[in-house]
């Protein structure tokens, strides 16, 4: 064997290069960008712009924090992408907090719901963390997110990056989990593509279902529920729709969206009904069952939930 | 210093995102290898220190001043760092000796960094030579390791590496004309003489 064999042989012979294990690297990442952040903090040779206020690892303390960097200045100040547009939990930030190009949102012990320009909604789990690359990208280094764009067809482009590769969508909900070694993608409605970070073919996604990437190795599982498990987390923190003056089937679209419900009316004649009745008054701070029992107070129906279906009947 | 190498680290000092993921996904790897190669049966160890090098050189990176190459400043560190753990552990003395180790590959293979030039050598044995190429293919210029797994590993098409790279597939043929010449002399400079001696 000498240098002048083929160099394709040549690699070929050698085999792939040994790459660390799934958990290492994300480990290291984890490390590496706090790292990172803290010399950015403390003032590093940066030509152009340079962070004044102390970057604040809040997460170790368990809440939920945006990486701010405030520039000095207007010069090359990041865009804001997003904003905040819901909370729960112990947190630090504040409704209509802007997001900017290179923030990083750490949801710690809460959850976090943000917007985008165009009114694609993206919410982080617990413990979830989202770096916001620009308009239509963001990076998932941990946990679970999950994207309504606004219904099929509908909403702004978002790109995500994971270990496993980079998820689109085409209008659609889904959710995206990154830990333990695994990238999972579930779908609740329309299409998502992931397109593997190590090239080849991309996969595709449909309602119901759900591909897990393993040290390279798809899992597909079929016929899952667009309700319940993974999704209530990170689809609680949903912002609240404001129901004065809207009719009553609005309201039970949205929550039945929300909650990935079917919504069904017993009769033509109800669902006509529910048209035409408005909702006064502000459900802020209701959970989804206690949203369903005040409403049905005051309309005189019945509203129901029970194994995927929002069910509205005459009260008997 | 290759010039991808002042604008990664200038883009990282800006803050910028991107730059952390390029950084990140090209670095801990070949750290990784790096120490795996000294230290073969402990791949946690590998990544500990892999992991512990990225994170002091992101903390210094002010402070380098570009006069070497990136990965040759990491090696450097990484040295440093492997040299730690491992006179607390008292493995250093049962840490193979490489051929990247010897002084005069050593100097090749930083000057082969920054120049990409390089004297051709003879080659050794099966196993030598498959270290070899695996060595090779790290020391190489970015993306140039890459490229040429894709192309010859993976089989993916000039199409597929293009997109993947964002650039056309005219940029990426003569990306991996020169790919193939880089991994030629630095896989000759390893397998040649100077790596034979190396004991």
């Amino acid at each position: 064997m000498t240098p002048d064999r083929p160099i394709e042989d040549l690699i070929r012979l050698a085999g792939g290069r040994e790459m660390p294990s799934e958990p290492g690297m994300q480990r290291a990442r984890g490390a590496a960008e706090a790292a990172w952040r803290r010399m950015l903090a403390n003032g590093s040779a940066a030509p152009v712009r340079r962070p004044r206020a102390a970057w604040a690892w809040l997460a170790a303390a368990g809440v939920a924090a945006l990486a701010v960097f405030a520039w000095r200045g207007s010069v090359d100040a990041p865009e804001a992408v997003a904003r905040v547009v819901a909370l729960q939990g112990e947190t630090r930030l504040h409704l209509g907090d802007a997001i900017r190009e290179g923030d990083t949102l750490d949801a710690g012990a809460g959850r976090i719901a943000s917007e985008f320009a165009g009114g694609l909604s993206l919410r982080l789990d617990e413990h979830a963390r989202v770096r916001f690359d620009g308009a239509g990208h963001v990076t998932l280094l941990a946990g679970t997110v999950y994207v309504d764009s606004g219904g099929l067809d509908v909403g702004p482009p978002l790109i995500i990056t994971t270990p496993a590769g980079e998820v689109s969508h085409t209008g659609t909900q889904f959710l995206v989990v990154v830990g333990e070694g695994a990238t999972r993608v579930r779908v609740r409605e329309g299409r998502v593509v992931l397109a593997p970070a190590g090239g080849g073919t991309a996969s595709t996604i449909a309602p119901g279902d759900e591909l897990e990437m393993r040290g390279g190795q798809a899992t597909w599982r079929r016929g899952l529920p667009s309700y319940g498990g993974d999704w209530d987390g990170p689809t609680s923190v949903a912002p609240i729709l404001d129901i004065e003056g809207r009719p009553l089937s609005e309201f039970l679209g949205w929550l039945a969206r929300e909650r990935g419900w079917r919504l069904n009316y017993a009769d033509d004649d109800l669902q006509r009904r529910a048209h035409e009745i408005r909702l006064h008054g502000s459900l802020d701070g209701l959970d989804p069952a206690a949203m369903l029992e005040r409403t049905s107070l005051v309309t005189g129906l019945t509203l129901r939930s029970r194994e995927g279906e929002l069910l509205v009947t005459e009260t008997p | 210093m290759p010039t991808s190498d002042v604008e990664l680290v200038a883009r990282l000092l800006r803050g910028h995102p991107r730059a952390f993921d390029e950084f990140f996904n090209e670095y801990y790897p070949k750290l990784y290898r790096f120490v795996k190669r000294r230290q073969p049966h402990d791949a946690a160890a590998a990544e500990d220190i892999a992991q512990a090098t990225l994170c002091r050189a992101l903390e210094s990176l002010p402070g380098y001043r570009g006069e070497a190459a990136l990965f040759t400043w990491l090696c450097t560190l990484c040295r440093r760092e492997m040299s730690a753990r491992w006179e607390e552990t008292r493995q250093w003395r049962a840490a193979p000796r490489l051929a990247e180790d010897d002084p005069d590959v050593r100097a090749a293979l930083e000057s082969l960094l920054a120049s990409e030039q390089s004297d051709p050598l003879r080659a050794a044995d099966r196993e030598q030579v498959r270290e070899s190429i695996l060595t090779a293919l790290d020391y190489l210029p970015s993306p140039y390791g890459d490229i040429l797994e894709w192309k010859y590993l993976r089989d993916m098409s000039m199409g597929d590496i293009a997109k993947r790279l964002g650039r056309s597939p005219k940029a990426v043929e003569s990306l991996l004309t020169r790919a193939r010449e880089s991994f030629r002399e630095t896989f000759a400079l390893l397998s040649g003489d100077r790596a034979g001696e190396t004991p």
